[in-house]
């Protein structure tokens, strides 16, 4: 019986936390650009994001492609000096 | 199997293929090193993209602020641009025969010394106008920035002197030719980003 009054009361605190919670969003800026709404700040966070995601892949896309290549061009060589010396 | 019969398969094992590394070691630890450093300059650059969007009227420099020598950096760059065009030209040459690399190498470590001796004498000039790291952010970004790269610049310079020194004692590989040029290459061509971004 005392057990689950406990219970109750831990369910009615965090139900309470969570409403007041509800009740006062403004008072967190987890948005960085809510507080300097111009078109010039909102843009170089977009484009700054935008670039800093892509441009790490973009490297490693761009070595792995360069790798691929030269290893073909490796097998190639090889291929042709084999036949080369089966002629 | 018998110990005959094993030595016997052990001899006529065919010899493993030797071929050519698709990277020399030396390079692909240089394009790691340059990965880790393109994202650091992207990072400064990001941060003085959101800065420069924030200030009031877009008003940059900042009123009060010297103005940046536009024109005569234009010049250094062209300097670093040929350096760089010159060390390519040193690599055809080094292939063809090593000691024909000596003068193109010394030339693009020539104009390489231009662009960090030129943009010393810039700072001087600009420290006298009363642009410090704690003027503005204005100053802490371009003296960030700018010296970050000019720091790099000055390391490469030194691979690029140690480079001569062992291609003068007949030493040089074409391995570590290749893997202090790509570390040139970077400073030459992060250098124009870094110019539009923080002088125009």
């Amino acid at each position: 019986m005392m057990h689950s009054t406990t219970r109750n009361m831990s369910v009615i605190a965090v139900t309470a936390a969570l409403v007041l919670l509800a009740l006062f969003p403004d008072a967190a800026h987890a948005c960085p650009v809510c507080f300097s709404a111009t078109d010039e700040n909102r843009q170089a966070f977009l484009a700054t994001t935008v670039f800093l995601s892509l441009f790490p892949l973009g490297m490693v896309a761009g070595v792995g492609l360069w790798v691929r290549k030269r290893s073909r061009e490796l097998d190639e060589q090889d291929g042709s000096a084999s036949r080369t010396d089966v002629e | 199997m018998t110990a005959h019969s094993a030595t016997a398969d052990f001899e006529h094992r065919p010899e493993p293929v030797r071929r050519e590394k698709i990277i020399p070691n030396g390079v692909m630890g240089m394009i790691a090193f340059i990965f880790t450093e393109l994202m650091f300059f992207s990072g400064l650059i990001s941060a003085h993209t959101i800065v420069r969007s924030q200030v009031a009227g877009q008003m940059w420099p900042p009123f009060g602020q010297p103005r940046l020598p536009i024109e005569e950096t234009a010049i250094n760059t062209a300097a670093l641009m040929a350096s760089g065009i010159v060390l390519v030209l040193t690599w055809f040459a080094f292939r063809r025969e090593a000691q024909l690399a000596r003068i193109p190498l010394l030339i693009s470590l020539g104009l390489g010394a231009f662009f960090v001796l030129f943009q010393g004498a810039e700072w001087v000039a600009l420290l006298g106008e009363g642009l410090t790291m704690t003027s503005s952010t204005y100053g802490a970004f371009f003296y960030l920035i700018v010296g970050t790269h000019g720091l790099h610049a000055l390391a490469a310079l030194v691979a690029l002197g140690w480079t001569y020194a062992r291609l003068d004692k007949g030493k040089l590989t074409g391995h570590e030719l290749a893997t202090v040029s790509a570390f040139w290459y970077f400073v030459v061509l992060v250098w124009p980003v870094l110019y539009w971004r923080v002088y125009l």
